[in-house]
């Protein structure tokens, strides 16, 4: 079997190479019919046309059958003409003939190679023996003057040569025209193509640049069936080299951060001393924080255009479920205000990091009560959740969400939580407000772009 | 009390069970899930330790099964991945509470005893019998408001038999939820231990906390039992 081309134009083009000359040799052998058909016809209205000058010109009595020497067709008197005309009976005994058949040879078969036909019927054939003629009989009875039915049967024959010679003509026209069509019809098919496809190749060329880094993103500058791909291409790529970039700062900080910790631990072992245990502890807290942090900022997804809407209520409830259980002995009372349809664009993950550390927080620090609520504006969605716990202390409300914080200033003890869910907002173009709650303790407001 | 301990990181995996077992657990082992769920077919276990990351069958799957075959011991997860959706995932599977890798053992210590208070239905880590209180916290009793030294096994046993206060616990079954699957079930042991045990809580044979059942195990039974 063939191998499909792996090439749209190849496919295209291959496709109307196939159909384009079956459709014009159909069209080509319907027409050759058709002109066939049409020059037959007229060419048995012409020879009936012969035929009844014939029968005017009859004469018929007991000598025999006669014809006015100057009727019809000047050919019938013309010898070899090519055009011929009989008398005969029906049993095949010449009667008359035409002077231009005089010393042809009128065998039996040229006249009645089978019999003639029933009275006052017409027959028209197209002979295809050795000498091809178009052959009119016609029989018919004849009342001579002395009063005797003849039957009679008019022959006449014509010869093919002029009806050939127009139809192969014709043939020959007809096919250089088709055949002029299809060359035409097949370049013009192929510029088409080659134009139609111009910006697929154009794509391409373009991608090229960009694996060659001779350009950063793709042109906006496709027909309206390309241009989303190109946009969503060019998201991607933008995503892709974000996150690269997000990796490579991240291995950056904590190369870097992890060094402190990594030098206290190298001085206390030097001098072969054993190291305390409250310092080793510390020490390695300290790297575990950082290595959460950093790798945990380096998961987080962060918005792209292809993202879903997620449905919050469900992850609030999924949330205080677990929450239950790992404060089972504390037992917050959880209120949610969470509409069953509020939706959040952003990754599942992502907010399930920042809504977890913060109720994680508020969990911590509540006495008894929790609130989550969620308002969907036009612009913002706002996200809030608070305690009834000692809350934060205005000027301290600054500081615990200062943005670029570098990770090696955390102190002992401090949780990376809200670090995290800070640097998640801001990937996402939300903010976090902290102000106080009539519950009495902090209230952690997001306001996260409507989805 | 009897531990499952599945993780499959065999060093962490010898070094927890030598500890658990230091502070009076028993406890069985099993580096994947197939084996973790073998194990809790065939044993009643009071607790489980299970990482979530395991080879051949995976710790939420094995989470999950034990839920769905009825086995209602607490379980703590244990995961190296730190995001609040791994630890959700763990808790919605039927997870108890989780430990984030790396940590320290008394964090697992002190999550295992909530669990086991909270499994014995006691809301409060101090539990209040009269005269005798159990602190799960730091692990202390005392009677009469005097401490009284106590082993971890001895610590464990009174434990396992105070959480079931009021219902009578075989032989059988104390031994089998204070000792390893290797210890020698024919022994006495446990009526010596059980012995001194009586002795350290009541020297004076006034309380009699631990009652004999004859021919059917030990009960333990004080006035005023209840949270403190």
């Amino acid at each position: 079997m063939l191998k499909a081309p792996n090439s749209l134009a190849q496919r295209l083009l291959l496709a109307s190479l196939i159909c384009l000359p079956l459709y014009l040799a159909a069209t080509g052998w319907f027409l050759a019919q058709a002109f066939e058909t049409s020059q037959l016809d007229s060419a048995q209205e012409r020879m009936r046309v012969q035929f009844y000058s014939l029968v005017g010109a009859l004469e018929v009595n007991a000598d025999g059958v006669r014809v006015s020497p100057h009727t019809g067709d000047p050919r019938l008197r013309q010898l070899n003409s090519g055009l011929y005309a009989v008398i005969t009976k029906p049993q095949g005994e010449l009667l008359w003939q035409s002077p231009s058949s005089e010393g042809m040879d009128l065998s039996q078969n040229l006249l009645t190679a089978d019999d003639p036909p029933p009275t006052g019927v017409e027959r028209f054939q197209a002979l295809t023996d050795a000498t091809p003629f178009l052959r009119f009989q016609f029989q018919t009875t004849w009342e001579t003057e002395e009063g005797e039915d003849t039957p009679l049967v008019f022959t006449i024959l014509e010869t093919q040569t002029a009806l050939r010679a127009e139809l192969g003509s014709f043939l020959r026209q007809l096919w250089f025209w088709l055949g002029s069509a299809a060359l035409l019809l097949t370049a013009a098919q192929a510029a088409i193509l080659r134009w139609g496809l111009r910006p697929l190749r154009q794509l391409a060329l373009d991608l090229r640049d960009l694996e060659l880094g001779r350009r950063a993103a793709l042109p906006e500058r496709y027909p309206a069936e390309l241009q989303p791909l190109a946009t969503n291409l060019n998201q991607l790529l933008m995503r892709e080299q974000l996150q690269r970039e997000r990796y490579r700062n991240t291995l950056a900080d904590l190369a870097h951060s992890l060094k402190t910790p990594l030098a206290v631990l190298r001085q206390s072992v030097e001098g072969n001393a054993v190291p305390e245990r409250a310092l080793l502890d510390e020490q390695i807290g300290r790297m575990d924080q950082l290595i959460g942090y950093q790798l945990q900022r380096a998961v987080a997804s962060g918005p792209h255009n292809l993202q879903q809407r997620v449905l919050l209520a469900p992850l609030v409830a999924k949330l205080i479920n677990s929450f239950s259980k790992v404060y089972f002995d504390k037992q917050p009372q959880f209120s949610v205000q969470v509409a069953a349809d509020c939706p959040c664009r952003g990754d599942e993950s992502d907010l399930l990091e920042v809504l977890g550390n913060l109720l994680d927080n508020a969990c911590k620090a509540c006495r008894k009560k929790i609130s989550v609520g969620a308002a969907a504006g036009e612009r913002w969605l706002l996200i809030n959740v608070e305690d009834d716990g000692p809350g934060v202390p205005a000027d301290q409300r600054e500081r615990i969400q200062q943005r670029g914080q570098r990770a090696d200033s955390y102190q002992p003890g401090q949780g990376i939580g809200l670090a995290v869910a800070v640097d998640i907002l801001e990937s996402y173009g939300a903010e976090l407000d902290i102000g106080a709650s009539e519950l009495g303790g902090a209230r952690f407001t997001i306001r996260w772009p409507a989805a | 009390m009897r531990l499952l301990l599945v993780e499959d990181e065999s060093k962490l995996r010898e070094q927890l069970a030598q500890q658990l077992q230091r502070h009076g657990y028993a406890v069985d082992s099993a580096a994947d899930g197939r084996e973790a769920l073998y194990l809790a077919s065939e044993f009643d276990y009071d607790l489980a330790v299970i990482d979530l990351g395991l080879p051949v069958v995976d710790g939420l799957t094995v989470i999950r099964t034990l839920r769905e075959q009825q086995r209602r011991f607490p379980i703590l997860v244990l995961t190296a991945r730190g995001r609040w959706q791994d630890k959700v995932e763990g808790l919605e599977a039927g997870g108890d509470d989780y430990v984030v890798k790396p940590f320290q053992l008394e964090e697992v210590l002190a999550r295992l005893n909530a669990l086991l208070r909270r499994s014995g239905g006691f809301a409060s880590p101090v539990l209040s019998f009269g005269a005798l209180t159990i602190d799960t916290a730091g692990q202390e009793v005392c009677v009469d408001g005097q401490p009284v030294e106590l082993t971890a096994y001895e610590y464990k046993a009174l434990l396992y038999l105070a959480h079931r206060h009021g219902q009578v616990i075989s032989k059988t079954e104390l031994t089998e939820h204070l000792y390893d699957q290797d210890f020698d079930r024919d022994s006495n042991v446990i009526e010596v231990f059980i012995g001194r045990l009586r002795k350290k809580l009541d020297p004076q044979q006034t309380l009699k906390p631990i009652s004999t059942v004859r021919g059917r195990g030990y009960r333990f039974e004080l006035a005023g039992a209840g949270d403190a």
